[in-house]
């Protein structure tokens, strides 16, 4: 998910070939609801969202999250499936 | 008698030598600044080609490590060069390393996030993907857990 229009994360897409879709939140409603708006965080001055993970079960609780604290912290896959497996085992 | 004085029958230093002879009296010149200046700035193309290692760009470690050499480098030239515009450059030089810490420590951090807001669960909104195609969360919800990532954007 993203706040970027679907045209442009169609270009993420293609260009990384991904597996999995990408939702555009461009009203940020659902980045703000979960609290990680990064008001004008954008270079153009536009609003984003904080890098962050969240795993929900099917009633909408948050299992888990992970949030970056600086612009380069990016969370390592295997530590996000670890964080899956430890939850959905409980 | 006619006495000859060793200094006068040596022939004239070329040009070269006796330039050489005098910028080496005043220390480091300008090619030991520049090759400071690439080192200074490797951590930056290192950190930027070794994206992909977890590790390395989470800490930063290349580009600190090269800022760090870079200015122990730059203030030594600094300290041994006589020549006014050398001092000036390694002293800007050597300034990179606390300018760096505070880009990569202070000026990138981000704001704390928000307890989130899903007391009445996930909001009732349909989204769309980069096809266009509608995708409402919280009827993918109910097939079961559910990893949202959100990514920065403005790629």
């Amino acid at each position: 998910m993203s706040t970027d229009p679907p045209e442009r994360s169609a270009r993420v897409v293609e260009r990384n070939r991904l597996p999995f879709d990408i939702l555009s939140d461009g009203e940020s409603a659902l980045t703000r609801a979960f609290g990680v708006l990064h008001p004008g965080g954008a270079p153009s001055g536009a609003d984003i969202a904080v890098p962050s993970h969240f795993l929900l079960d099917s009633n909408g609780r948050v299992l888990w999250r992970w949030s970056a604290g600086r612009i380069s912290d990016r969370i390592h896959p295997g530590e996000v499936l670890r964080a899956i497996h430890e939850q959905l085992a409980q | 008698m006619l006495h000859s004085s060793p200094e006068r029958d040596s022939p004239p230093q070329a040009d070269g030598a006796s330039a050489s002879a005098a910028s080496s009296g005043r220390g480091p010149g300008w090619a030991a600044v520049l090759l400071c200046l690439g080192l200074t700035f490797s951590g930056a193309a290192a950190y930027l080609l070794l994206i992909d290692i977890h590790w390395m760009h989470r800490s930063g470690a290349p580009l600190i490590a090269s800022l760090a050499l870079g200015a122990f480098w730059a203030t030594r030239n600094a300290l041994r060069s006589r020549r006014r515009g050398i001092r000036i450059a390694s002293v800007a030089n050597a300034m990179l390393l606390p300018l760096g810490l505070y880009a990569f420590f202070v000026a990138a951090r981000l704001p704390a996030p928000t307890r989130p807001d899903l007391a009445a669960g996930i909001p009732d909104i349909t989204l769309h993907d980069q096809q266009g195609r509608p995708v409402h969360l919280p009827t993918i919800l109910k097939q079961g857990p559910l990893l949202l990532v959100f990514y920065r954007g403005h790629w």
